[in-house]
């Protein structure tokens, strides 16, 4: 029992044995000592550090009610599926458009071997640079596997605030750990980031 | 020395476009004996049974990167000093230093043209 319990208990006791029962006056003089005795336990710091917690707890709630709105388990379950398929496709598609290129400029390449002269030599530098130009292929490729990788990385991050709110719902499992030679990866550059050949060179040549 | 044009050359890449794109122009160049590989753990095999005088190899690959090949060749392959390009779309310097480190003979960035490729041939094999 604390100190302000045995007051109380006092005070109760003198009360009634002064009057052999409370008045309401009383009772009301009770009442006021014990939320004095409250208030002198919170300070003020606690009391603004509570109004602020009420406060962020509002916003939580607000911002999950908004993210819900948003319905990121659509944006997981279809849109993403939807972009995926749809960029692979564009590599498949761009790999069989250059196969069919490729397939020409050998042709080409074919019908320059028939002939002699200028001639010959105008199809072969026309099969020289159809070969040069369809390395887009291979470039669009790492570009679209790049934008592919960034989905998934959204995906990983989407499932992961789905589970915050609803914790019953199957957490998805980390990512695997990038390796030394796997952090390397870049893909190509965006050209105005890259560097030229002529940059490679003084590079390699400087080490 | 003059450089024997029919010296067995072992290209590497997962794309098959780029594969018949290198094959094509090093053809174009008088190369004709060329064997190809899709990924680093077949190009490797390869390499124990036939005695390669140049790799040229794409970095991007899954699950073995070019890098990786290339250190693995440089470790363990039966010729480790066989001359070895990096023909790749990786431009960062750190890519560069990486691969110069590991041991490789000469780098082209992608996209290429037909010139680069017979430069760094040059370089690497000498004039043909």
């Amino acid at each position: 029992m604390t100190s302000i319990d045995h007051a109380l208990l006092a005070q109760l006791k003198d009360n009634q044995r002064e009057s052999g029962e409370l008045t309401p006056a009383e009772i009301k003089g009770i009442i006021h000592e014990v939320l004095d005795t409250l208030e002198q336990g919170l300070t003020v710091r606690d009391l603004s550090f509570f109004a602020e917690l009420e406060k962020l707890h509002d916003f939580i709630e607000t911002a999950k009610e908004e993210i819900r709105a948003i319905r990121p388990d659509t944006i997981q379950e279809e849109h993403i599926p939807i972009a995926n398929d749809e960029l692979s496709a564009v590599v498949r598609a761009t790999e069989e458009a250059t196969s069919r290129i490729l397939d020409a400029a050998e042709m080409i390449e074919g019908v320059a071997d028939s002939v002699e002269g200028e001639a010959k030599d105008r199809l072969q530098e026309a099969a020289t640079v159809i070969y040069e130009a369809s390395n887009f292929q291979d470039i669009t490729g790492q570009r679209i596997t790049k934008v592919i990788n960034a989905l998934h990385q959204i995906d990983e991050k989407i499932a992961s605030l789905l589970t915050t709110f609803d914790p019953q719902r199957q957490a998805k499992a980390p990512a695997t750990p990038v390796s030394e030679e796997k952090s390397l990866l870049n893909g190509p550059q965006l050209p105005e980031n890259a560097q030229s050949q002529n940059d490679i060179d003084a590079l390699f040549d400087s080490l | 020395m003059s450089v024997d044009k029919n010296m067995q050359i072992l290209i590497v890449d997962d794309y098959k476009t780029m594969l018949r794109i290198v094959r094509n122009l090093l053809k174009q160049l008088g190369f004709e004996n060329v064997d190809e590989a899709t990924d680093g753990a077949s190009a490797l095999e390869k390499m124990k049974i036939s005695d390669y005088q140049l790799i040229i190899s794409d970095w991007n690959m899954e699950p073995m990167t070019g890098l990786d090949l290339l250190k693995k060749v440089r470790a363990e392959a039966k010729n480790p000093n066989v001359p070895f390009i990096m023909v790749t779309a990786e431009s960062k310097t750190e890519n560069v230093v990486a691969a110069k480190q590991a041991g490789v003979n000469n780098y082209i960035v992608k996209p290429f043209n037909a010139a680069t490729l017979k430069t760094k041939l040059v370089s690497v094999l000498g004039e043909f």
